[in-house]
């Protein structure tokens, strides 16, 4: 008995070590496809004339919206910072998704808004729209106040009141820069006929400076969690959604700051009401509509178009926060389980679906039955102390070159944190991360997996200290 | 442990280079931002002096000759000056040309245009572009057929900015041919304004429906009123998006000649048509189209019916009036998922949607909150 359980360690540590090759290469070729890619946008964004962008009658509209709920904190001035933007033609739509909060009453008095009688056609099914406001103070503010139905359910209400081409999705307590929503528009007027979607770079918020709904000062989060995540999301989309951007085969636009065609978003059905990933799982049915209708399109992401947004400071809402991501992603990659390496799906059933099937959904899973079967290891005797912290060590290194990568590309593109001072926190926080807090993700991601199993409700809110505030 | 050592031993070395990358680039970076500084430091008071003796030729020369021969200053230099041109006008702006061209910047550029690096004949055609530098007209329309996509999107930009109406045929061959999409293309002859309007007019019998429908959507963004009777009769060409552009166009003109035609493009299938015809319709101020426009309300489509209610309110008094009493129709009538004889005027259908965008219209008018993005206006 003893020996069928050596032997079946000894083959699972090889399998184990096989994963974690494939994985560290697909890391690799990501990272250095993402470099490429994020220095081209650096040469493209060089010789853009943004001015003209924003002074001609080409530019298509924008409608933005920002689904609320119980934001009635900081929503008069993520509304008004949305208003501000710098771009032609763009009318914010803010969805209140039944807020228990003041959030209403808080637009109402800041905005003067006037209930009118409004043609609210369904295009895409929601939850009862209780009425539609607009600002007698500013003409591109328009409110629906609409029972509550979740995220999903009051975008896809914002779409149907929408009249622009384009429409972005924005989480109300982010915040936009000024020139973002041009940046990121810039690829639908180059390509019309092509460009479907499009998606900026997500940075964290934390301790930032802001004044009237702007940024005025780029400073690194003074705590640790915040900064663990300043890490994580420079990988996330440095090293990450700019090489799938590349290869054409994005699953993920974050949902806090996207932009998309409004019809082809109506063609598919909208956002998919009670899916916790609606972002992804609209992105992954998009490319699945277009390649089954072998239509040529582009979906981008842009690192230079910059959407703030507070990260969690506490350990239970960040749980939440991952658990939510990750049963969202598996939720999405069950749906389009069909697009899985068949070739009429290109390079997104053939490499970005089973990227994110084997690496980033299973990663957890593995890394877990790794660390649980040490302690059997070692009653076992089947342990050898050196080789588990080579590859302990091995992991560390590996996971670094990771972080560094995106932190050179950071440097190189956008040098956002210009201090030594700041560089080198980053590349602590880089070390550190492997040491608990990459092992807490891990937990709270299976966590995630479980729930989906399970079929547990879903819950709760994020608390926030507001963006600006110390 | 042999593999996973190799694996070690890459990874640190990896790592090892990474880091080298990163403090070696940072160093770059903050010893080229300050050389940059330094560099601008010196050379903007002298330009900003410059300015002030609006340029002139003594002054120019002075400029020229103490100029650093380091090309990495020049360089800068270069960027500082080509910084200032888009702010400046007029005789200012003709003497930083000036200097430009006397600074041997210029002939710098027109030399790099042939270059075997990309990204020095992108950098050329942006420079003598911004610079308004005619005689580099030909080397720059010869880009529109560059290998590098980066490169002909560059020359676009550069010959819009020319101004020369010269310009239109190598942008709509170029274009026609695939080399350039449609964004830059539209942007760029947008650009030279009245200059192209002619050319544009031509093309709208090129055998392509994708030229015809570019050149249309220009036509109506430049305002060119000797097109209009070419985009009445583009209404009825066989390709969609033509003759969507085409109405599109019209609504800029209000004419009230474009009435019929308008009134037919009412009747097609494609509900995007509908809505601009709509709205051009609305643009023309002519009574004739009220009626047209009532019944337009009663359209299946939600974006029709809001277009047509706008337009209507565009149309003024009996424009409103006729909206007015759609407004105040039987509230049934409205709800009613079937087009329904309403208590309005003349007795006409108001369709599923015809009383709300009535009431939407008036509600925001009221207001002064009309919707961004009117749905004829659409462009994508």
């Amino acid at each position: 008995m003893r020996h069928a359980i050596v032997t079946a360690l000894v083959y699972y540590n090889v399998a184990v070590l096989l994963y974690f090759a494939l994985a560290t290469c697909a890391y690799l070729t990501l990272l250095i496809t993402s470099a490429g890619e994020v220095m081209r946008q650096a040469r493209d964004a060089r010789h853009a004339d943004y001015d003209l962008l924003l002074t001609s009658p080409l530019t298509p509209a924008v409608a933005i919206i920002a689904p609320a709920y119980n934001e009635g904190a900081g929503i008069a001035q993520s509304v008004r910072s949305l208003l501000a933007l710098r771009y032609p033609n763009h009318e914010v739509i803010v969805v209140n998704d039944g807020s228990t909060d003041d959030t209403l009453d808080v637009l109402r008095r800041e905005f003067a808004l006037r209930r009118i009688d409004a043609l609210y056609h369904p295009a895409l099914p929601t939850r009862p729209v209780r009425g539609v406001y607009v600002s007698a103070l500013e003409p591109t503010l328009t409110v629906v106040d609409k029972e509550n139905g979740g995220k999903a359910d009051a975008l896809n209400c914002g779409v149907n009141v929408a009249r622009a081409p384009l429409f972005s999705s924005i989480d109300a307590d982010s915040l936009l820069e000024p020139d973002a929503l041009l940046r990121l528009v810039k690829p639908f007027v180059d390509e019309p006929d092509r460009v479907v979607a499009a998606g900026g770079i997500v940075r964290i918020a934390n301790d930032l400076a802001v004044e009237r709904g702007s940024v005025t000062a780029v400073q690194l989060p003074r705590r640790p969690l915040p900064m663990f995540q300043v890490v994580e999301y420079l990988r996330a989309f440095l090293a990450g959604r700019a090489g799938w951007s590349a290869l054409n085969s994005l699953l993920i636009i974050s949902g806090a700051f996207a932009l998309f065609r409004r019809d082809l978003v109506l063609a598919v059905g909208g956002y998919t009401v009670g899916c916790l990933g609606e972002d992804a799982e609209l992105v992954t049915r998009l490319h699945r509509h277009l390649r089954e209708r072998r239509r040529p399109y582009k979906m981008v992401f842009l690192s230079d178009p910059v959407c703030w947004t507070e990260a969690p400071e506490s350990l239970r809402v960040l749980r939440r926060q991952r658990r939510r991501w990750h049963r969202g992603l598996a939720e999405t990659l069950s749906r389009h389980r069909g697009m899985f390496l068949r070739p009429r799906y290109g390079s997104v059933g053939s490499l970005a679906y089973p990227y994110f099937l084997a690496v980033e959904l299973l990663a957890p899973v593995v890394e877990a039955t790794g660390y649980l079967t040490l302690p059997l290891a070692w009653r076992l005797g089947a342990l050898d102390p050196r080789v588990a912290l080579l590859l302990l060590a091995l992991a560390i290194v590996y996971g670094l070159v990771l972080s560094l990568g995106a932190l050179a590309i950071e440097e190189y593109r956008h040098h956002r944190y210009p201090t030594w001072r700041d560089l080198l926190r980053l590349c602590a926080y880089g070390v550190a991360e492997n040491v608990g807090y990459h092992q807490l993700t891990v937990l709270w991601r299976l966590e995630g997996l479980l729930d989906l199993l399970r079929h547990s409700p879903t819950w709760g809110t994020m608390e926030r200290r507001g963006l600006g505030a110390s | 442990v042999e593999i996973a050592l190799i694996f070690m031993l890459a990874g640190s070395l990896a790592l090892l280079a990474q880091l080298s990358v990163l403090v070696a680039g940072k160093l770059r970076l903050d010893r080229a931002a300050a050389f940059e500084r330094r560099v601008r430091r010196a050379a903007e008071a002298d330009i900003i002096l410059l300015l002030a003796d609006e340029a002139d030729e003594p002054a120019r020369r002075r400029f020229a000759a103490a100029l650093p021969s380091d090309p990495r200053a020049r360089a800068a230099v270069a960027a500082l000056i080509l910084d200032y041109l888009p702010r400046l006008r007029g005789s200012v702006r003709d003497g930083v040309r000036a200097l430009f061209s006397e600074a041997g910047f210029a002939e710098d550029y027109r030399r790099m245009l042939a270059s075997r690096r990309r990204e020095d004949r992108r950098r050329a055609a942006g420079a003598l572009g911004a610079l308004g530098d005619v005689a580099a007209f030909g080397d720059i329309a010869r880009l529109l057929r560059d290998d590098a996509p980066e490169v002909r999107l560059q020359a676009l930009a550069a010959l819009g900015a020319l101004g020369s109406g010269d310009a239109v045929a190598p942008i709509l061959g170029a274009f026609a041919a695939g080399l350039v999409p449609f964004g830059p293309a539209a942007m760029s002859l947008l650009r030279l304004g009245a200059p192209a309007a002619p050319h544009l007019q031509h093309a709208l019998t090129d055998p392509s429906p994708r030229v015809r429908a570019l050149a249309a959507q220009l036509l109506g963004h430049l305002e060119w009123l000797p097109a209009a009777p070419d985009l009445s009769s583009l209404l009825r060409d066989p390709a969609p998006d033509v003759r969507r552009e085409a109405a599109r166009s019209l609504a800029h003109f209000g004419l009230d000649e474009s009435c019929e035609p308008l009134a037919l493009a009412m009747e097609d299938a494609d509900p995007r048509l509908r809505a601009a015809a709509a709205r051009a319709l609305g643009a023309t101020g002519a009574p004739r189209a009220v009626p047209i426009l009532r019944r337009a309300l009663a359209d299946a489509d939600p974006d029709v019916a809001l277009a047509a209610a706008a337009a209507l309110d565009a149309l003024g008094r009996d424009g409103r009036a006729a909206l007015a009493a759609a407004a105040d129709a039987d509230p049934r009538a409205g709800a009613c998922a079937d087009p329904v004889r309403a208590a309005g005027p003349g007795d006409l259908p108001l369709g599923p949607f015809g009383r709300a965008a009535a009431r939407e219209v008036l509600d925001r008018a009221t207001l002064g909150a009309l919707h961004v993005a009117d749905p004829a206006e659409v462009t994508i």
